[in-house]
């Protein structure tokens, strides 16, 4: 008998057949979420905001995966199987989103209450997706309650969350939800100390709307609609007011997209068409020295798949996605900001004195079928694959501007053939054997684009991702599963070497990257009231340049061990969480000069990333309490993160002459409280 | 509620760097400041250069050795200077001493302005007041090295020929700045400068003409316009002993005022100290100064 992970996969293709099977008790699936995406892992949302450290947002469990790295100190960044943060994409319904946290990963820019489970991709997925380097995360929202009306109300230290639900007559079911963060404005009242350097808290929100109706049987179309943004304003005051350092920026999108949705007997369809808008703005100012990047983006895509069962053996999945990006983009300042991967730098380290700016608008648009067959030859799953992605990108100005002289755009169009493939053999009733390859493509970043910070010119990255290794079902709820991958990327944006570069080639597409390593996940699914999971991951990432030898990427993070565990008695649950994880590579300072014209000290670095941070670890314990008070239920909870007060050391620091090196130190012991309210 | 506001205030200090430096206190012979007379000058052109050398009383320093940087620096590197100027595999020998005459080198507008060498090559970015510089190195005994950067007059780059007939006729190279005599005061009453009583505070406030804090043309390129701006003033404080309150003070583009305060505490053991002043303005004028403070008991 296989797994619940596969009697799911078997319900994602075979819908009317497998349901039956579908085992009424599990609510949670390791494995493959469908045949093709063999080394996903999902959480259901009920588990995962059990979990000691996530505040009750299930979202926030993702950095808790395996394959997934602890990101520097202040970022909520997704780095996964040695690929950089801005790699992951992060979907809704198969919808993109640009970001899944507000602020260092402080909350989830989707309701937690809409959310129905989180499904991490680290690598070789499917064809059904691509667009990324990376991994995926995906987010599925949850079906709303078939009868009457429902609200909760969720107050904590960080923020307080709202959302109502009901049932209009039969067919129709509606949502809406916000979030309205407050820490920033509680810090202040607390304490007096200027926080902002380096533990900057932004002002955040959200807000969702779901409307559900059901067509007729088998037929659904889902209304959704998401927002969310994010305000932070900070100045380092000095009486010196060259060195006076003030930072604003502000990230938002909306998206509003339909889901229909039809199964019958044999076959299945999805259509997801979307808009959208995403925009950022960063002013912030060195001294006299002004850096401002503003990105405004319309976006709008359409997502379609059908999937039938050809023959009891063959299944087969063809779909269609398309992705039109038109940014428009303001940058000034320095060529140095924002740093970029292997930028060699040190913390609170001024930029160059350079300014220029320019004002540039780019289109992407992706157009990408794709098809996948499942072949089930007994113990034996094959699922080929194969997506082409065709990027036409256009560009508003190919050279900087000449005084007013007309702009000349360009436009170029890249295509990339995508063969995907999975396979699963099931060795014994107990060991199965999974693998998975492909290549992947990523269009160019947007503001990559530019004629003077960076090159109009650039096309595609590409990366080949390999998977593999057993899985082995313990016990009916413990099983483990052991992964190595490789991936290898190319065609990476980096900055020109030359001293003088060509006109617009300030960036060029010669970077290169290698990833690989091995991860192991112990998995206790809920039994008995006990759920969680123990992951290690050993990795290496590296980055090379035709000019330099390979190097360790910013982010490479050889040791990453995650232990998470609940416990359900009675009406209280007990949480804990471990986690430990090596220290980013930092370039050591080995030498200083002095630049009279400023006033400061530049540093002299030795080899690049040949040094590390201290290794992080820190021990979470969460315990949850339910009351139920007449028709109320109030559940109330208690955090204590980092429960031993470790002293962690996230960043070095430098005195400023660099001489001397300190390290700022991470959260001490600190104490979450929150109600949550349900009516 | 306790709890509550508890673990918000420890958010709030925890993660206070555990470094400080103390660099306003001269303890060695090192190099503050340099200047350029004129401030502003064509490649090519003879300037003089001057550093000021800060020593504890008492301590002698060696005659400085000055050279060109000649490399331009790579889009991948941070600093100001590339780092084959930091070695000495792109360096031109420009004289020895505490002051010399010099003539910067004369393709320094390609090198480092907006003139590139190769048809089609990327031109150098200016900085925030439209200017371009010419690295100068100056080697101090067995100190680490330092650099000033030499304003040099540039054609303008990717200008319409009106923007750049405009500014042609508006722009006046950069002239240094000028520190008048330092004052002190205690208390709202001056105080001499070789009668400071031991331990106390006074104030110490530089000052400056109001024309050193010139207005200059500056051209926006990405409205292709010429507007006027106005320097800001930065000044750097050292001393030999006792304690100042500031190592750095100043004044913002739009801040008129000519003056800036900063407090210096007298040793307890009495003696005289070494104050040194250097004021810049943004687009690289420096003029500097050094008095000697006397704690009397």
């Amino acid at each position: 008998m296989r797994t619940a992970a596969l009697l799911a996969v078997a319900a994602a293709f075979y819908p009317a057949s497998a349901s039956a099977q579908q085992p009424t008790d599990e609510v949670s699936v390791r494995g493959v979420r469908h045949s093709h995406d063999v080394v996903a892992m999902t959480v259901q949302a009920q588990e995962a905001k059990t979990v000691a450290g996530t505040e009750g947002d299930p979202v926030k469990v993702v950095q808790d995966l395996p394959g997934v790295a602890r990101p520097s100190f202040g970022s909520g960044d997704l780095i996964v199987w040695g690929s950089a943060p801005r790699d992951t994409r992060t979907y809704v319904d198969g919808v993109e989103i640009p970001v899944l946290f507000h602020g260092a990963a402080l909350r989830s820019t989707v309701n937690e209450n809409l959310v129905q489970s989180v499904t991490l991709s680290p690598g070789a997925y499917g064809a059904d997706y691509g667009r990324g380097l990376g991994g995926l995360v995906q987010l599925t929202t949850r079906d709303l309650p078939e009868q009457g009306a429902k609200a909760y109300l969720d107050v904590d230290t960080i923020d307080g969350s709202a959302m109502v639900s009901g049932a209009l007559g039969d067919r129709v079911r509606i949502a809406v939800a916000g979030r309205y963060g407050w820490l920033d404005r509680l810090l202040p009242i607390v304490t007096a100390q200027n926080v902002d350097p380096y533990f900057a808290i932004p002002g955040y929100g959200d807000y969702q709307s779901k409307i559900e109706v059901q067509l007729g049987e088998g037929e659904r179309l889902d209304a959704v609609l998401l927002g969310s943004r994010d305000d932070l304003s900070m100045t380092i005051p000095d009486a010196d007011p060259s060195r006076q350092r003030s930072e604003t920026t502000r990230a938002e999108y909306q998206r509003l997209y339909l889901r229909y949705r039809r199964n019958s007997d044999a076959s299945s369809v999805e259509v997801v068409p979307w808009f959208g808008r995403d925009g950022s703005t960063l002013n912030a100012e060195f001294g006299a020295t002004p850096d401002m990047l503003d990105s405004s983006t319309w976006r709008s895509g359409l997502r379609a798949m059908h999937r039938s069962r050809v023959a009891p053996w063959l299944g087969l999945s063809v779909g269609i996605e398309v992705d039109d990006a038109q940014s428009d983009i303001r940058r000034r300042g320095s060529l140095e900001v924002p740093p970029r991967e292997g930028d060699i730098t040190v913390f609170g380290q001024p930029p160059g004195r350079d300014v220029n700016v320019d004002h540039w608008s780019v289109g992407i648009l992706d157009i990408a079928p794709h098809g996948q067959l499942d072949v089930d030859l007994g113990p034996l799953l094959v699922s080929p694959g194969l997506r082409a992605d065709a990027v036409l990108t256009t560009v508003g100005r190919q050279t900087p501007k000449v005084g007013s002289t007309p702009s000349v755009g360009l436009a170029h169009l890249d295509g990339v053939l995508e063969p995907r493939i999975a396979v699963q053999w099931r060795v014994t009733p107990r060991v199965s054997l999974l693998g998975a390859a492909g290549v992947y493509s990523q269009p160019s970043d947007p503001t990559d684009l530019s004629s003077v910070f960076g090159n109009p010119t650039l096309g595609t990255s590409t990366a080949q991702h390999v998977a593999l290794g057993p899985s082995l079902r313990l016990t009916e709820s413990l099983r483990a599963d052991v992964t190595g991958f490789a991936k290898w990327m190319s065609n990476l944006a980096v900055r020109s070497p030359l001293p003088t570069p060509q006109l617009a080639e300030a960036l060029l597409p010669d970077g290169s990257g290698r990833s690989y390593g091995l991860q192991i996940l112990v998995r206790q699914s809920p039994s008995k009231g006990l759920s969680g999971w123990m992951s290690y991951t050993l990795s290496r990432s590296e980055r090379t340049t035709p000019t330099g030898g390979w190097r360790l990427f910013d982010h490479d993070q050889p040791h990453i061990l995650t232990l998470v565990a609940s416990q359900r008695v009675g009406a209280w649950i007990f949480g804990t969480r471990l986690r430990v994880a090596s220290g980013l590579p930092r370039t050591p300072v080995v030498g200083t000069f002095y630049d009279a014209a400023s006033d400061q000290y530049d540093p002299l670095f030795g080899s690049q990333n040949s040094i590390r941070l201290p290794t992080f670890w820190q021990l979470d314990v969460r315990v949850d309490r339910s009351l139920l008070v007449g028709r109320v239920t109030v559940d109330a909870y208690l955090e204590a993160l980092n429960l031993t007060d470790h002293t962690n050391g996230e960043e070095y620091v430098y005195n400023i002459d660099y001489t001397r090196r300190g390290t700022i130190t991470g959260v001490p012991l600190v104490a979450v409280v929150g109600v949550r309210v349900d009516l | 509620m306790r709890l509550l506001l508890s673990s918000l205030a420890a958010i709030a200090t925890a993660c206070a760097p555990t470094v400080s430096s103390i660099d306003w206190l001269v303890t060695a012979p090192r190099i503050l400041a340099v200047r350029a007379e004129p401030a502003e000058a064509k490649p090519g052109a003879t300037a003089s250069f001057s550093a000021l050398i800060a020593a504890p009383l008492g301590t002698s320093t060696g005659a400085p050795s000055w050279s060109f940087c000649v490399a331009t620096k790579p889009l991948t590197e941070d600093n100001i200077v590339s780092d084959a100027c930091v070695g000495t595999s792109a360096l031109l020998a420009a004289g020895k001493g505490a002051t010399i005459l010099a003539a910067t080198p004369s393709n320094a507008c390609s090198l480092f302005g907006p003139e590139t060498q190769a048809g089609g090559a990327r031109p150098s970015d200016p900085d925030a007041t439209g200017g371009y510089y010419q690295p100068l190195r100056v080697d101090l005994g067995a100190t680490e090295p330092t650099f000033t950067l030499v304003r040099i007059s540039c054609d303008l780059a990717n200008a319409s020929a009106a923007a750049a007939a405009t500014f042609a006729q508006a722009y006046v190279p950069n002239h240094n700045p000028q520190l008048l005599a330092l004052r002190a005061s205690m208390g709202g009453s001056v105080v001499s400068l070789d009668a400071i009583p031991v331990g106390v505070h006074v104030s110490l406030t530089a000052s400056w003409p109001t024309a050193s804090a010139e207005t200059y043309a500056y051209y926006d390129s990405a409205s292709d316009t010429v507007s006027t701006k106005r320097e800001s003033m930065a000044l750097a404080w050292y001393a030999s002993s006792g304690a100042l309150d500031q190592e750095a003070t100043g004044r913002a583009e739009g801040d008129r005022a000519t003056f800036s305060n900063n407090g210096w505490t007298a040793p307890p053991s009495g003696g005289s100290s070494q104050l040194w002043i250097v004021l810049r303005d943004s687009r690289g004028g420096v003029d500097f100064a050094s008095y000697q403070l006397t704690a009397i008991p």
